[in-house]
């Protein structure tokens, strides 16, 4: 490379670091990447005919979605994200980003994207108490790398998948990784890797994929 | 190591991106799988395996500008694509069944710290331009170095 083009992206790298606060931890780049997740999921969710409203906290209408960079708590105003409220074929359900859930083993773990009953969700947050698998309809594990991301992401996803026996469990991620979708495949598991909008291709298969299998669940 | 590598990485550390340093590092130091055919004594089919290689310096280099704009630039596209994405499908319109009506409308999603002493902009006008400019000079050097993902 010429010397003048590596100082350019040295001087380009150091100003971005100034001056962008999204790469100053892994959890920001992880959570707005499950920002874009959860994005294809409503874009899957409009091509069914679904309704979409935004919620807050408290579960009122609002026009301003915050998402946390901590998992929150369903009942917990502090520490919940806001949500997305779904009408569907005379069903309710909500969709959430960065939610604590309880598995089978009613251990707490923290979903990236998930879909829950509504009736479930709100009964949870009149009794306060954290909502179970049973009300799970959809999880996606999401994962932001520079690299094939490493093996025992697998592992992890798989061990969370024991946890929640439904249909349609899914990691997804920006890069690829051939040892990690064997292992995921191995396990009746689904990934969906390369999915960036670098790869407008893979992005439009994702959203006909959760369209598809959302049609089966909901 | 790539002495221009090296000279990336220092840049990385110097603004405490330590992590995405670490990373390049490390995706370096696997090296990469590489398939070879052999053949055992005494056996006249040739056979397949799979080896580890190390990288070669212009393959470092791929290495590093494919992770540099996973972070600096394809992380603010696909932010740009999730907000746009979320604002387009809630919609607008009467919220059926409820009453009064009430018109729904998303105007704006946020990430933020639970700590609600820490505030921030995930990307600021000025880091949008800096981004800008560095896409341009990673086109560049992705075709100075042979990077087929430019």
């Amino acid at each position: 490379m010429r010397a003048s083009l590596l100082l350019a992206i040295q001087t380009e790298l150091r100003n971005i670091g100034a001056s962008s606060p999204a790469l100053a931890h892994r959890a920001r780049t992880d959570k707005i990447f499950e920002v874009f997740v959860w994005s294809c999921m409503l874009r899957a969710l409009r091509e069914l005919g679904a309704t979409l409203e935004a919620r807050d906290h408290a579960d009122a209408p609002t026009t301003l979605l915050d998402f946390r960079l901590a998992p929150g708590l369903l009942y917990n105003p502090t520490t919940t994200p806001g949500f997305v409220l779904v009408s569907y074929e005379g069903s309710e359900y909500e969709v959430h980003c960065g939610l604590r859930v309880l598995g089978s083993s009613k251990v707490l773990h923290e979903l990236d994207v998930c879909i829950l009953e509504r009736s479930h969700a709100r009964r949870c947050r009149t009794q306060r108490i954290d909502p179970d698998s049973s009300g799970v309809k959809f999880l996606a594990e999401c994962k932001y790398y520079g690299r094939a991301i490493p093996l025992h992401l697998g592992r992890e996803f798989l061990g969370l998948g024991s946890e929640f026996s439904i249909r349609v469990e899914t990691i997804v991620a920006n890069q690829g990784s051939p040892d990690v979708h064997r292992l995921v495949k191995r396990h009746r598991g689904t990934s969906q890797f390369n999915l960036t909008t670098a790869n407008p291709a893979k992005i439009a298969r994702f959203i006909g994929w959760l369209s598809t299998e959302l049609e089966h669940v909901l | 190591m790539n002495p221009q590598v090296v000279e990336i990485l220092k840049t990385l550390r110097s603004i405490q991106l330590n992590w995405i340093a670490e990373e390049i590092e490390q995706s370096i130091l696997l090296g990469k799988t590489v398939e070879k055919t052999y053949r055992e004594p005494g056996y006249a089919k040739q056979r397949r395996g799979l080896y580890t290689e190390a990288f070669t310096g212009k393959e470092e280099m791929q290495v590093t500008l494919r992770i540099i704009r996973s972070y600096f630039i394809e992380l603010h596209d696909n932010w740009n694509s999730a907000v746009a994405a979320g604002i387009e499908s809630i919609g607008t319109g009467k919220i059926r069944g409820r009453s009064p009506d009430v018109e729904k409308r998303l105007e704006r999603i946020t990430i933020s710290d639970p700590n609600p002493n820490v505030q921030f902009e995930l990307f600021s006008a000025e880091a949008v331009s800096h981004i800008d400019k560095l896409r341009g000079f990673i086109g560049e050097a992705e075709k100075e170095e042979g990077n087929s993902q430019s």
